[in-house]
């Protein structure tokens, strides 16, 4: 979600030590995995809200997103994808970072963690159409932006 | 037509790319890493909310003009019977005029 291994290494630190600190809050309404896939993701969306506020992004990427829809910088290499995959996943990863957050998030809830979308439905507290609605939104808008960033090359 | 069978094979193909991917897994020194963070947050000073701060303020502030305020009626109430008895000692007490 944060395509940023070191900051990912950081993040679940932090939510590590909030589930330690807040354990005895925790209601026992949800299991307790949902719980900290919660903590997990409100953690990732602060932090990208911080970021978009500190204007962290580069003057250059949003030239390149807006021209193509997907940004152009080195794309992130996940390291759970297959070798032969790499070069796909590379540009699915650009794609997916130009999604609004909550898409973003549903996304790789759905397809990178292969979580059921009712476990996603509670983890973003929502209802299940919402999610099931917002998650064929977001695969019509990966689409989209694959679309273009395909004419652009090919 | 082709074109565009051929853009749709390599979407889809760049949609289920991650199909098949393992999970990523944190290092070995997370737990280490963890444990210290708890250990170093416990040991450091509590800090307050910024609610409590300005309540705490407000509070001592209460408390000072309270006592200022009781001070100064204190000292007016004192001031008022040392007059009020000056006038007293003034009027009862026998004269000393050598008749």
């Amino acid at each position: 979600m944060l395509q940023d291994e070191g900051l990912a290494e950081d993040i679940a630190q932090e939510v590590f030590v909030t589930v330690f600190r807040s354990i005895l809050s925790f209601n026992q309404q949800s299991s307790i995995s949902t719980w900290i896939y919660r903590i997990t993701v409100n953690k990732c969306l602060d932090h990208l809200r911080a970021k978009k506020r500190h204007h962290y992004v580069l003057f250059s990427q949003l030239f390149e997103k807006a021209e193509s829809g997907v940004s152009q910088k080195k794309g992130f290499d996940h390291p759970g994808i297959q070798l032969e995959q790499r070069e796909n996943a590379r540009h699915l990863f650009k794609a997916i970072e130009g999604l609004p957050n909550n898409q973003k998030t549903i996304f790789i809830l759905a397809h990178i963690e292969e979580l059921p979308q009712k476990e996603i439905a509670e983890i973003m507290n929502m209802s299940l159409k919402a999610v099931e609605s917002v998650l064929q939104r977001a695969k019509g808008n990966l689409r989209k932006k694959l679309s273009a960033y395909y004419k652009k090359e090919k | 037509m082709e074109n565009n069978a051929k853009r749709e094979n390599w979407i889809t193909g760049v949609m289920n790319s991650t199909s098949g991917m393992q999970r990523a897994t944190p290092r070995a020194d997370l737990y280490g890493r963890v444990m210290e963070q708890i250990s170093l947050r416990e040991t450091t000073a509590v800090h307050l909310p910024a609610k409590r701060w300005i309540a705490a303020v407000i509070l001592l502030l209460l408390l000072n003009i309270g006592s200022i305020v009781y001070v100064l009626e204190q000292e007016k109430k004192t001031t008022n019977t040392a007059i009020s008895g000056n006038i007293f000692t003034e009027i009862q007490s026998p004269s000393t005029y050598n008749y």
